[in-house]
């Protein structure tokens, strides 16, 4: 696998991103986006359109792509920016709503767990699970957050979130500490609730 | 790749167990605790998939949107190097209209010249008596005057 993305890289590196290319790129690496983007918003309506306008962008911005990164790490970055924007977009949509310039319908759906394998103790117990590490999660700076979810969630290596988010690893790594530390702090107080 | 994930698993380790460093009294408590942490994320990290996971017509429906998106963001570019073409083009027309009234005043001068002869032309042919025959029209004023006053004694004297 990583070897295919490298060569993949290798070849859009030397020859640039060609228009007939971006539909495979789409098609090869819309879940991870779309992953990464659910796992940092909590929206699934969100994510799939911030995974489109990703892409969007992508296209846009193909000629500048240099292969310094890999390409799912370009696309991710491209990802992260555009979530962050979209909270911060958000966070102003906030006292828009509390002073009634715009309609708080559309604000955060729930979110769904659509996994019909799975039995309906296992899926709740699940749920709970996922729900009381977000809730920890929620906790964290924004920059924090990211870290931690691209850690545990997406299961990038350190130097990868240090890519996607232009950090130093010394700096992913420190953050990532402070995170685990509230996470853990978070977690143990909803078990003595 | 994966042995980064594997130096990255043994970091996250002695993260976890340098979460413990303040509570060195209860130390097997918080390994206890860390080894939970890690369970209950790895579980978090399954439910996170799951909960990412959506059906192939997702998918394709995803692509579709974002193939006609590209296609509209193509077409919505083309108008609008047409209107940068065409505003030069009314610009350098522009130019081209207002440069001779600017940078030719010998031609407005000239302009000026032949205004003047055709006013002094004009008033010449208005005038009723050509400069030659002035004197002869002074004489024949005084003639005039003179006959009018002798009429007017004439007709004093009746």
């Amino acid at each position: 696998m990583a070897t295919a993305l490298t060569i993949e890289t290798a070849r859009y590196v030397t020859q640039g991103i060609a228009v007939e290319d971006f539909d495979e790129i789409v098609r090869h690496h819309q879940r991870r986006v779309y992953r990464v983007l659910f796992l940092l918003l909590r929206n699934a309506d969100t994510a799939d359109t911030l995974t489109q306008e990703c892409f969007v962008r992508a296209y846009e911005k193909r000629s500048s792509f240099r292969g310094e990164a890999r390409i799912d790490t370009w696309l991710l970055q491209i990802a992260v920016n555009l979530a962050r924007d979209h909270s911060r977009n958000r966070r102003a949509g906030f006292w828009k709503r509390m002073i009634g310039f715009e309609d708080a319908a559309g604000a955060d759906a729930t979110i769904q767990f659509p996994d019909p394998q799975a039995s309906p103790e296992r899926s709740l117990l699940a749920r709970r699970e996922l729900e009381a590490v977000w809730a920890a999660a929620a906790e964290l700076s924004s920059q924090q957050r990211a870290i931690f979810l691209l850690r545990f969630g997406e299961e990038l290596s350190l130097r990868e979130i240090s890519e996607v988010l232009g950090l130093k690893v010394g700096s992913v790594k420190a953050h990532l500490f402070r995170a685990i530390g509230t996470v853990r702090r978070k977690l143990k107080e909803q078990q003595w609730r | 790749m994966e042995m980064n994930h594997n130096w990255d698993d043994a970091e996250i380790a002695e993260l976890l167990a340098r979460t413990c460093d303040g509570e060195a009294g209860q130390r097997s408590d918080c390994q206890q605790e860390h080894d939970r942490l890690r369970q209950l994320l790895s579980r978090a990290h399954d439910a996170l998939l799951a909960a990412s996971e959506r059906p192939a017509t997702f998918w394709y429906r995803q692509q579709a949107a974002i193939r006609s998106r590209i296609a509209i963001e193509k077409t919505s570019k083309q108008p609008l190097w047409g209107s940068l073409i065409a505003t030069s083009a009314l610009i350098l027309l522009t130019v081209l209209l207002l440069r001779p009234s600017t940078v030719n005043p010998v031609a407005a001068t000239q302009v000026d010249a032949d205004d003047e002869l055709l006013m002094a032309v004009e008033q010449a042919v208005q005038t009723q008596v050509p400069d030659a025959l002035a004197p002869a029209s002074l004489l024949s004023e005084d003639t005039n005057a003179l006959s009018q006053k002798s009429s007017k004694e004439n007709r004093n004297a009746n």
